[in-house]
C-alpha cells in the first residue's frame, strides 16, 4: 500500500514547473509538500491528481498507474470553488455521485459532516450566501464525504479563524487516526510540524530538501541557541566566535556549529556573573530550515 | 475518443440539465417566450384577417372601400373636368357640387364643419407659358375618414387623365389599352417557375426558420460557454477534475444544454401549436386550411394558394423531420463545442464577453449567410420566378451556415435528398474536427489561469500536444 511519485517533470515552454519530483508514502500519515509561491506545488498536486499529464515520470497508487477517476481521492483545492447559485446539498450530492457514491449513501455521509463541522443550517442555502470560512467547510465536506483513502489538502487552513482552524485540525487528526494517506501543502510551518512526518521542499520546481522531518532536524543537530541575560553578552559571544543573528525581547539568537561552542558561551556568562534568564539550545524549526534551504537554492 | 476520457459524462449531463431547468432565469425566460410565441402565433392568424387579408383569399379583393363622405366640392381652374366627369364622380354615392365660393372661403368653412366634407381643387402648374403639370389638392373637414379622402382624390386625378387623353383625340378604348399592366420575369432556362404565393412561401419560410434556429443554436451555445467559464472561474472545475476527465465535462454540458434547447423548442412549439389551433378558426390560417381541405374544388386566386402550398411542401415526410432534428443536433454541437472552448479559455468572467466576440461573429456570419440570399431573392416576389441563388446554395453546404439554412431547404424541397445528405455529412465532418480539437486542447486550457488564451494559442496547443 503506497503512493509513489517517481521523477515527474512538467514544462511549460522553456519553463520547468516541476523538475524531477520523487517521493513515496509507504504508510498512512501526512506528507507535506512545501515551497514558496510558484515553486511548483499546485502543478505537482495536479499531476498527482491526474488533472495534468507529466512530460515524464509516473505516479502509482498501490503499485498501479494512478487514475483519479478510478480511485478514492478527496481534494481540497487551494482556491476554493463552489457553484455560487446552486444549493449546497445539491452540489455536494453531485460531487459525491461523481465519486461513484449512491444517493442515500452520499446523503448519509454528507449529513454526518454537516453535523461534525456545524453547518447543518446551510444545506439548502446557495453557496454565494455563505461566508468564506463556511464555504471552506463545505468544500472539506466534498473532499471527505466519499471517505477517500487519499486526501490532498492544498492550504487547508488559509483564511480560517483560530476556532475553525482548530476544527479543521481536529478533523485532519481524526483522518490520520483512521489510517488515511494525506498530502498537505501549506505555508503555515507550525501546522506542518504538527502533522507531517515526511516533507518535500520545492523551489522553482526543484526539490531542495526531502525526507522524514524528525530525521532532517536530527541531522541538523541542536544548532539554534537563544540566550537572554540581564546584561550585554555580545563581547562574550564574540570570544566564542558567535554573532547574534536575531535580537528580540526574548533574547539573542545564535547559529552554533557544535554543542561545545554553545556550552563555552554558557561558561563565560556564568564566570562573568551576568544574571542569566534564558538559555535554550534546540534543533532548527521547519520554518528556519525552509528559509535556509530556499535561500541556498536561490543563491545557486 | 477513449471511453475513459468520457466516463462520468452522464452525471455531468444530469446535474447540468436539472440545475439549469431549475434556475429562475430559465423558468421565467421560458414563460415569457411562451407568451410571446402564443401572441405571435395568434397575431399571425388574426392580424391579417383584421386587416382584410381574408377578402383577398375569398376573392373579394376587388371590392371598393365604402366612401364615408357627406359632400364633395370641386374647384377646377384647369377646365379639364366636364359635366360628364362630375356625373362620374357622383357614382361614388356622395353629393358633388361645383364650388361657387372662393377656395379660401370654402377651406375656412370646412375647417369648422363636421367630418365628411371635402374640397378638391385642380390647378395648372406652369413653367413660363407651358403647362407642365396639374396640382390636385384635397382639403377635408376635421376627423374625415382618410381613405375616403384618398379615394376621392385618386378618382379626380383618374378622371382628369382620362379627359385629357380624350381631349387629345385618344378614344376611350385606346385609353383603356394604355392602362393595362405589365409584369417582368427573369427565369433561368430549365429552372422552375413560382407563382406569387410560392414565392412568398419560399421567401418567408427560410427567413423565419433561419431566425428561430439561430436563436436556439447560438443562444444555447453561449450558455454552454457561460456555464463552463463559471465552473472554471469559480474553481469548481478543479474539484470536478478529481473525478472525471475534462472531455466528460464538455460532453455532459454540451448534451445537457442541447437537451434543454430541444426541450424549450418543443415547449414553445407546443404552445405555438395550441395558440395556432385555438385561433385558426378565427384567423387567416383557418381560411387557408379551409382552402387546403377542398383544394381540388378551389378556383381563381384560392386555387393558386392551394397549389402553392401543395407544391412548396410536397416533399414533406417523416424523414424530413428526422433530418431536421439531425441538422439541429449537429449544428448545436458545432457551435456549443466552439463555445465550450471559448468558455474554457478565460480565467475571469469579465473576460468572457470579449472572448465571445469571435464566436459571435461566427454565429452571425452563419446566420446572415443563410438569411441574406433569401433577402436577395426578393426579386422573385415581384417576378414570380423560382430563384436560383449561388450564395444560397453555398449556405446549404457551408458548415457555419448550413445549420440555419438546411432545415428550410428540406421543408421546401429546395435540395434533393442526396444533396441534403452531402450537406449533412460535411457538417458532421466539421463537428468531428471541432470535437477532436476540443479533445486535444480542452484539458490544457481548462486549467490555464492568467491571461486570456487567443485562438492562435489554442491552435498552437493542439499542434504541440503529443
Amino acid at each position: 500500500m503506497s503512493l509513489k511519485v517517481d521523477n515527474i517533470v512538467k514544462t511549460y515552454g522553456s519553463y520547468r514547473a516541476v523538475d524531477g519530483l520523487s517521493f513515496e508514502m509507504t504508510e498512512p500519515g501526512v506528507f507535506a509538500l512545501l515551497g514558496t509561491n510558484g515553486a511548483g506545488k499546485t502543478t505537482s498536486i495536479r499531476i498527482i491528481l491526474g488533472m495534468l499529464s507529466a512530460d515524464s515520470g509516473s505516479v502509482t497508487w498501490h503499485g498501479k498507474k494512478f487514475c483519479t477517476a478510478n480511485e478514492s481521492i478527496g481534494y481540497l483545492a487551494e482556491e476554493r470553488g463552489l457553484y455560487p447559485k446552486y444549493k449546497i446539498m445539491d452540489q455536494l450530492l453531485y460531487f459525491a455521485s461523481l465519486k461513484g457514491m449512491r444517493r442515500p449513501e452520499a446523503a448519509k455521509a454528507i449529513n454526518y459532516w454537516f453535523e461534525r463541522l456545524g453547518v447543518e443550517e446551510y444545506r439548502d442555502k446557495r453557496a454565494e450566501q455563505l461566508s468564506k470560512g463556511n464555504q471552506q467547510k463545505i468544500q472539506l465536506i466534498a473532499a471527505l464525504a466519499p471517505d477517500p483513502e487519499l486526501l490532498i489538502l492544498d492550504e487547508p487552513l488559509s483564511g480560517l479563524d483560530p476556532v475553525n482552524a482548530e476544527l479543521f485540525k481536529s478533523v485532519i487528526r481524526e483522518e490520520i487516526k483512521r489510517n488515511k494517506y494525506v498530502i498537505m501543502s501549506s505555508h503555515q510551518m507550525s501546522t506542518i510540524e504538527e502533522f507531517c512526518r515526511g516533507i518535500v521542499i520545492l523551489n522553482k520546481g526543484k526539490t531542495v530538501l526531502q525526507g522524514d522531518l524528525n530525521e532532517i532536524k536530527k541531522g541538523y543537530g541542536r544548532v539554534k541557541l537563544t540566550v537572554k541575560c540581564e546584561g550585554d553578552i555580545t563581547p562574550l559571544a564574540q570570544e566564542c566566535g558567535l554573532t547574534a543573528v536575531e535580537e528580540t525581547p526574548n533574547g539573542s539568537s545564535y547559529n552554533v556549529s557544535s554543542k561545545e561552542q554553545a556550552h563555552a558561551l554558557l561558561h563565560r556568562i556564568m564566570d562573568s556573573g551576568i544574571p542569566l534568564i534564558k538559555y535554550e539550545l534546540r534543533e532548527p524549526s521547519l520554518n528556519e530550515i525552509f528559509i535556509e534551504k530556499v535561500g541556498e537554492s536561490d543563491e545557486k | 475518443m477513449r471511453s475513459d476520457n468520457a466516463r462520468g459524462w452522464k452525471k455531468v449531463f444530469g446535474f447540468t440539465f436539472v440545475q439549469f431547468v431549475k434556475t429562475k432565469s430559465f423558468i421565467v425566460g421560458t414563460v415569457v417566450l411562451c407568451v410571446i410565441v402564443a401572441l405571435l402565433t395568434a397575431g399571425v392568424n388574426l392580424i391579417p384577417k383584421w386587416l382584410g387579408a381574408d377578402e383577398m383569399i375569398s376573392g373579394d379583393s376587388g371590392a371598393e372601400d365604402e366612401i364615408v363622405l357627406s359632400q364633395i366640392y370641386i374647384s377646377d381652374s384647369t377646365g379639364i373636368l366636364t359635366a360628364e366627369d362630375m356625373a362620374a364622380l357622383g357614382t361614388l354615392g356622395v353629393p358633388v357640387t361645383e364650388s361657387s365660393s372662393s377656395d379660401e372661403e370654402l377651406i375656412d368653412r370646412l375647417s369648422q364643419e363636421d367630418a365628411g366634407k371635402v374640397l378638391v381643387t385642380a390647378a395648372e402648374e406652369k413653367s413660363g407659358d407651358d403647362v407642365v403639370g396639374y396640382a390636385v389638392k384635397t382639403y377635408y373637414s376635421p376627423d374625415t375618414d382618410s381613405s375616403s379622402v384618398d379615394a376621392v382624390s385618386n378618382t379626380v386625378v383618374s378622371l382628369m387623365k382620362y379627359r385629357s387623353m380624350l381631349n387629345l383625340g385618344v378614344s376611350p378604348e385606346d385609353f383603356a389599352a394604355t392602362q393595362r399592366y405589365y409584369t417582368t420575369s427573369k427565369i433561368e432556362a430549365g429552372a422552375g417557375e413560382w407563382s406569387v404565393f410560392e414565392s412568398m412561401i419560399n421567401y418567408i419560410v427560410p427567413i423565419v426558420f433561419s431566425l428561430i434556429l439561430f436563436i436556439f443554436i447560438f443562444a444555447y451555445g453561449q450558455t454552454v460557454a457561460q456555464s463552463i467559464a463559471t465552473e472554471k472561474t469559480s474553481r469548481v472545475m478543479e474539484l470536478l477534475l478529481t473525478s472525471v476527465r475534462p472531455l466528460a465535462v464538455v460532453i455532459g454540458k454540451v448534451l445537457a444544454m442541447g437537451l434543454v434547447s430541444i426541450m424549450q423548442f418543443i415547449i414553445l412549439g407546443m404552445v405555438g401549436g395550441i395558440a395556432f389551433a385555438v385561433t385558426a378558426p378565427f384567423g387567416i390560417t383557418g381560411d387557408i386550411l379551409k382552402i387546403m381541405q377542398d383544394s381540388s374544388l378551389q378556383t381563381g386566386q384560392n386555387a393558386e394558394i392551394a397549389d402553392a402550398v401543395t407544391k412548396s411542401f410536397s416533399t414533406l415526410s417523416p424523414l424530413t423531420f428526422i433530418l431536421i432534428l439531425v441538422i439541429f443536433i449537429l449544428g448545436f454541437m458545432f457551435f456549443a463545442l466552439i463555445a465550450a472552448l471559448v468558455g474554457a479559455s478565460v480565467s475571469r468572467m469579465e473576460d468572457l464577453a470579449q472572448a465571445m466576440q469571435p464566436y459571435s461573429l461566427l454565429g452571425v456570419l452563419g446566420f446572415y449567410l443563410a438569411y441574406f440570399p433569401v433577402m436577395f431573392n426578393m426579386d422573385s416576389l415581384e417576378t414570380g420566378a423560382a430563384a436560383s441563388n449561388p450564395m444560397q446554395l453555398f449556405s446549404y453546404y457551408f458548415p457555419i451556415s448550413s445549420p440555419f439554412s438546411l432545415p428550410s431547404a428540406l421543408l421546401l424541397g429546395s435540395l434533393s435528398l442526396p444533396q441534403v445528405i452531402v450537406a449533412i455529412l460535411i457538417l458532421a465532418v466539421f463537428v468531428a474536427l471541432v470535437a477532436v480539437l476540443v479533445a486535444r486542447v480542452y484539458e490544457m486550457i481548462i486549467l490555464h489561469n492568467g491571461s486570456r488564451l487567443k485562438f492562435g494559442d489554442i491552435i498552437k496547443m493542439a499542434g504541440a500536444k503529443k
